[in-house]
């Protein structure tokens, strides 16, 4: 079994997960390592030293010929999870070229310029004026005492089957997005009637845009949070809404959203957030 | 009886619901004489065609609508020689520093900002009528 693990170069860049011991014997297996890579190179190699607790100077040989061929064909190497005292020893034995030390694989990538995909990563300054306006909207406007839950991830496969809801796109010149109101019409109806005093069997045209309105004021709530305090620059937007069985809502610019559910006594309900930067 | 009983109001909005929601709060306060538009360009047509017959005296308008925002329906409303001196309260989810100082500078009387409580809604009524009409 290989000292050195090395990803699928169909996943990405290869990365090379370095061995907590680099003495000779892991040099001469690393020599090995990269001898197909010395006849067809791909665009960038990233030496994880996450594990490394011990660097022999007689690794640096192979590693600097790795660097030059991989130099004159336009690729790169670089190197992450480079601590306090690995660092020293790389310092002192001038290699900090060579190894060119990035703080995360992301960052080699952008190096390499490969585009690194969209992180499913929400501040919580970002989402938490959306959870803040949620609230207030829901008790001030809808007489609708209601209670966060924990927000969760909601991925391309995940279904979160709702009734109705109220989406509205996010533009500023940093991302764009999308967020969506969703209900199942039970909550809804019981909502509706907590706001306007009118009981409702079903969700009819008449009453639909119960469900924009709300949004419009989260989205409005939020956006002035966002700009006056944060500098977003979100522009105005106008809900739309949707309706029908079973319904699933699917964000165009990335079907990844954050979901912050919601409970009421009568159920809950949940606000999609889904951004991309521009 | 109350100071709204015999005022014309029209409600700007382009959702029916707010408009209900700010209709029922009107009435609770005794206004009975309320007319309703979903966007500027329709509540310019109200506008006209009630001038001949009772004028609207108080507008409520939403700001973010499609046609016609309230925005430009308060601008045109303070151009006009007819509608300059129509009660104008604001009553939107746009409540960014930026936006308040422009419904100011076009000549709001109000603003409301959404989400709003019912107490928060009646101050800011009275405090349009009495600007507009004085205190009874």
């Amino acid at each position: 079994m290989s000292l050195f693990e090395v990803s699928d170069p169909q996943d990405g860049p290869v990365v090379i997960t370095c061995p907590p011991l680099i003495d000779a014997k892991a040099t001469d297996e690393f020599v090995k390592l990269i001898q197909p890579w010395m006849k067809k190179s791909e665009k960038l190699y990233i030496l994880d030293f996450a594990r490394v607790t011990h660097l022999d100077s007689s690794f640096f040989r192979p590693l600097v010929l790795f660097y030059q061929h991989l130099k004159n064909r336009s690729s790169f190497l670089c190197s992450i999870n480079i601590t306090g005292p690995l660092a020293l020893i790389i310092k002192s034995n001038g290699m900090e070229n060579a190894l060119s030390i990035k703080s995360s694989k992301e960052e080699a990538m952008e190096t390499a310029g490969i585009k690194t995909p969209a992180k499913a990563k929400f501040d919580v300054k970002f989402i938490n004026p959306f959870i803040t306006a949620t609230k207030a909207t829901f008790e001030m406007q809808a007489n609708t005492p209601i209670r966060i839950g924990k927000p969760f991830l909601k991925k391309e496969d995940d279904k979160v089957a709702i009734d109705i809801a109220g989406v509205i796109s996010l533009t500023s010149p940093a991302f764009h997005g999308s967020i969506a109101l969703c209900f199942p019409a039970k909550v809804f109806l019981a909502i509706y009637s907590n706001m306007l005093g009118e009981k409702h069997e079903t969700i009819t045209r008449e009453i639909e845009d119960a469900a924009g309105e709300m949004l419009n004021i989260i989205f409005g709530q939020a956006k002035a949070e966002l700009n006056d305090k944060a500098g977003y620059q979100i522009q105005k937007a106008i809900p739309t809404i949707v309706r029908g069985n079973q319904l699933e809502v699917h964000h165009l610019v990335r079907n990844i959203a954050v979901v912050l559910p919601f409970e009421t006594d009568a159920g809950s309900f949940h606000l999609e957030v889904s951004t991309e930067a521009s | 009886m109350s100071i709204y009983a015999d005022l014309r109001v029209l409600v700007v909005d382009d959702m029916l619901t707010m408009r209900k929601i700010i209709g029922q709060q009107l009435k609770t306060l005794g206004a009975t004489n309320i007319l309703e538009a979903n966007d500027g360009t329709t509540a310019w047509e109200v506008l006209e065609r009630e001038s001949t017959v009772k004028p609207i005296q108080f507008i409520i308008s939403d700001w973010n609508m499609p046609q016609m925002k309230g925005i430009d329906l308060l601008k045109k409303c303070r151009a006009h020689p007819v509608y300059k001196d129509v009660a104008f309260l604001m009553v939107t989810a746009e409540a960014e520093v930026t936006q308040v100082k422009e419904a100011v500078g076009a000549g709001v009387d109000n603003y409301v900002v959404k989400p709003f409580t019912p107490a928060a809604f009646e101050e800011k009524m009275k405090a349009v009528y009495t600007k507009r009409f004085g205190a009874k």
